[in-house]
């Protein structure tokens, strides 16, 4: 019972630092969530299938063209941007400040053609990206030393994106638009513009973090509405369009799933996040971290 | 237009209503007692139970998205429950799918007044997301309980069948036939409850919570339970029609009885037709079910691609629906499309 | 037996103190004014008034009930009205229907025809009827300001709470709107209190006014009284000779 006792502390630890190192890509994943929600008050459900479509997007330069790991990174963070930019035209403009149904379903639909390709192309069958990487041990949980690189980069954007929306002319442009649209168009904001530069680099953001989670898990089309829901669970624990609320949130949710995976089993990991959300969205749906 | 002059138009409104619904559950049953004679009606009987499956969500949802404004995003969870209480009852207590059916009714309802609970005091998407939470975590639960058949799902023998006859056809041979009336059934009811939605006191309630919620409150609406009972009302014919499906199929699985996509079509038809009316519901579903059907058949392969950009266009261009549509068009038939 | 008693109400949100101890009744038939600079708490006292608000101390007594803590349902069932600073109306409804909605929760047993001949005479009395299957959603804020009476109308209050009816309209449309607040009240027997800030038609109106500054009473008593008090001068109506004028404007009716 003692050594028990003992080999499950070690491991808990484990699962506390590899909670943490995936969790900032779930906060990652939820900020372009956020941004998107908070400033053009759209619930983008397209957003776990644009996460599955940049998985794809490395997996087939990298695998299938064979162009190198980082380059087709960068290209996939590219298309993500220019996909964001069209998607905003095509299916966003016309349904903002219109009624709740019509964004949700006009982005459900675009997040259906995307899964329809990606069903079409690759099928249903779980791809990983060709990545080496060498494995430190923390409590006798493995973690890749990429996926740490990978955590790093998502805390820096997060913190980056912080500094954006509070530290600069856009920043300060989009928050003008979300407190008032007309009155910022008066001051000479171009207020379509803010708000399709948001959705890109919303977009954008959820990209970026669907590819460094694919560099150290498989992926299936599906695996797209999962990072959805998290996404959804961690904007509601860090609050709407605050950077550094969705990657604290993102944390406590990647610790709170990898401990029930080490305590119970890895597939009740998911049904912590809904828990923890409806929790949230009861006791206080503003977030902890409100801001904006 | 005066008093007497509004209210023989909303008559003539309700009846065009009332001899619509009649049709439609005659149609239905003739399609059905036709199939018991032909065989070449079998294949429309089939696709006439997946019209019907969705149908029976679609009134269920008509009342809680449509009449009271709240997006259940995941309102397949009912049917789910209705499913699996009912294949509980059927594969562990060998009880008549009758008496399961009864169980997935009282076990929706009885969920659906404590996720009420919980999910009623959210507003907009928050109580849409919260749906879609609710959903997964059933979803998640179903299929990580060995009691629930975990993702194997709980399979019935064959030999449970034995007892079940309908005009010469016995066990197996008789499910298809029974399922079918079944839900004629439930699609009758699931009518009568929109009707009398439509034009009661409870349901001008639940439009004014649907419009403002806080003006609903200021005129004495008792906003809380008129939600609750809306919600509750909404559970009923989803959870019959997953009991009769898992009876049908022989087996329940976490991802066909707790599916988010089952919720998605469901909203699709609801709007499509004109969310919170009765005719609506008609029309959006068979539409819908009917293009669905097509794509299916004509592009296996790209039918996602297309129906997603489908639900797009109509979320855009028809956000009201073809009935809502109309009904804002003239006055007249506001008063006549009901 | 005074139609509205307020009782020493505080209400805090968070570490905002919105009330802090107001006190007030108002009798049978009278008209009360509710004035004070933005943030004075009178739209916190309707919400507390009307229960969508439960006061932290205090009671709310309306027709001799202690209502303090009722669902604001509850507390429109008794007989209670409102209408509100911002416009609430059911904005994919027609107006009839917005109308007839609310005579369906009045609390009354009438027939379909009844409650559409009813809905009919209320849109006529605010010059609705030519608007009537018009969605709530198209009307200008002058409509709309009517509407929101025209529901409150419909329930056959007793007591009617005004949150700034008058905001945002003409002068053309504040005297008729006045003029059928005035007609109202007469026809069905109202006490009405009501927040406003377009000053001289409150004068015009009220019976009496209170003052509310800083969530505290500063003042109470008939409009000369309040257009002359300096305390309310220097809170509130700021510059003298302003209040000068509206004291001049009593003397002349006087």
């Amino acid at each position: 019972m003692g050594v028990g006792g003992l080999v499950s502390g070690s491991l808990l630890l484990g699962g506390f630092v590899a909670g943490l190192v995936v969790g900032s890509l779930y906060g990652l994943a939820a900020l372009g969530l956020s941004i998107i929600w908070g400033i053009l008050r759209v619930v983008n459900l397209s957003h776990g299938a644009l996460i599955a479509m940049s998985m794809y997007l490395a997996y087939l330069l990298t695998v299938m063209h064979g162009v190198p790991l980082l380059a087709s990174i960068l290209l996939t963070l590219f298309i993500g941007f220019v996909v964001g930019v069209v998607a905003y035209y095509l299916f966003v403009h016309r349904v903002l400040g219109g009624p709740e149904l019509a964004s949700l379903l006009s982005t459900f639909g675009f997040g259906l053609i995307i899964l329809g390709l990606l069903e079409l192309k690759f099928g249903g069958i779980a791809r990983t990206l060709p990545v080496e990487s060498s494995v430190i041990e923390v409590g006798h949980v493995p973690i890749m030393t990429i996926q740490i690189i990978g955590a790093i980069v998502a805390a820096a954007i997060a913190i980056g994106a912080y500094v954006l929306i509070y530290r600069t002319w856009f920043g300060r442009a989009v928050r003008a638009v979300v407190m008032n649209q007309e009155a910022a168009a008066l001051m000479g904001v171009n207020v379509t513009k803010i708000l399709m530069l948001t959705f890109a680099l919303g977009v954008l953001f959820a990209t970026t973090a669907g590819t460094l989670l694919a560099l150290a898990y498989s992926f299936t089309p599906e695996t797209g509405s999962k990072y959805e829901l998290y996404s959804f669970t961690i904007v509601v624990l860090g609050g709407l369009g605050n950077p550094l609320g969705s990657l604290i949130g993102g944390m406590i949710l990647g610790v709170a799933e990898q401990l029930t995976s080490i305590v119970a089993s890895g597939s009740w990991g998911p049904l912590v996040a809904f828990l923890l959300l409806i929790i949230m969205l009861v006791i206080k749906p503003t977030g902890l971290f409100a801001k904006l | 237009m005066e008093a007497a002059q509004i209210l023989r138009q909303l008559a003539r409104g309700r009846l065009i209503t009332n001899l619509t619904v009649a049709l439609v559950i005659a149609v239905l049953l003739g399609l059905g007692i036709g199939s018991l004679y032909s065989e070449s009606l079998g294949y429309y009987r089939e696709t006439i139970t997946t019209f019907m499956v969705l149908f029976s969500i679609v009134l269920g949802l008509n009342v809680i998205l449509g009449y009271t404004g709240y997006v259940s995003f995941g309102h397949a969870v009912f049917y789910g429950i209705g499913g699996y209480t009912a294949m509980i009852l059927m594969y562990y207590h060998g009880v008549s799918v009758y008496l399961a059916m009864l169980a997935a009714v009282l076990a929706a309802m009885g969920a659906a007044y404590l996720i009420g609970l919980i999910v009623l005091r959210l507003r907009g998407a928050y109580f849409a997301i919260a749906t879609i939470a609710v959903l997964e975590a059933f979803r998640v639960v179903a299929a990580n309980v060995n009691y629930l058949g975990g993702s194997e799902g709980l399979q019935l023998s064959a030999t449970y069948y034995r007892g079940y006859s309908i005009a010469g056809y016995h066990g197996l041979m008789a499910v298809h036939y029974i399922a079918y009336f079944l839900l004629v059934g439930v699609v009758a009811l699931g009518l009568l409850i929109n009707l009398y939605v439509s034009r009661s006191k409870f349901g001008a309630g639940l439009r004014a919570i649907r419009e403002d919620e806080d003006a609903a409150e200021a005129i004495g609406v008792n906003t809380w339970k008129y939600k609750t009972l809306a919600f509750v009302l909404s559970s009923i014919t989803p959870a019959l029609a997953g009991a009769i499906i898992a009876w049908k199929r022989m087996i329940v699985l976490p991802g066909e009885f707790f599916n988010l996509g089952l919720s998605i079509e469901a909203i699709i038809s609801t709007m499509l037709g004109g969310a919170g009316t009765v005719l609506g519901t008609i029309t959006g579903t068979a539409i819908y079910h009917a293009v669905k059907t097509a794509f299916l058949t004509s592009f296996p392969s790209l039918h996602l691609v297309i129906f997603g950009a489908t639900i797009a266009v109509i979320a855009e261009l028809l956000p009201m629906g073809i009935i809502g549509w109309l009904r804002i068009k003239s006055t007249k038939l506001r008063f006549l499309l009901e | 037996m005074p139609v509205l008693q307020v009782e020493n109400i505080h209400k805090s949100f968070g570490g905002v103190r919105a009330l802090q101890g107001v006190s007030m009744s108002v009798e049978e038939g009278e008209i009360l004014g509710l004035i004070g600079p933005n943030g004075a708490g009178k739209t916190t006292l309707f919400n507390v008034i009307t229960g969508v608000y439960k006061p932290d101390k205090g009671r709310v007594i309306i027709f001799g009930k202690d209502v303090t803590g009722w669902p604001p349902h509850r507390i429109a069932l008794l007989g209670v009205a409102r209408t509100f600073q911002i416009p609430k109306p059911f904005p994919d409804l027609t107006v009839y229907e917005n109308v007839l909605v609310s005579i369906k929760f009045s609390n009354r047993r009438l027939s379909d025809l009844e409650a559409a001949e009813e809905a009919k005479r209320i849109l006529e009395f605010l010059g609705l009827d030519k608007h009537a299957h018009m969605l709530a959603a198209q009307l200008n804020v002058a409509l709309e300001k009517r509407l929101e009476l025209a529901r409150a109308l419909a329930r056959q209050p007793r007591l009617l709470l005004l949150d700034e009816v008058l905001a945002g309209l003409n002068p053309a449309e504040v005297s008729y709107m006045l003029e059928k607040i005035k007609l109202a009240k007469k026809e069905f027997n109202l006490t009405i209190v009501m927040i406003e800030h377009v000053m001289h038609a409150v004068m015009e109106i009220a019976d009496r006014i209170v003052v509310l500054h800083l969530g505290r009473k500063l003042a109470e008593g008939t409009p000369e009284e309040i257009a002359t008090n300096p305390k309310v001068i220097e809170a509130y109506l700021g510059d003298p000779k302003l209040a000068l004028a509206f004291v001049k404007r009593f003397k002349k009716k006087g």
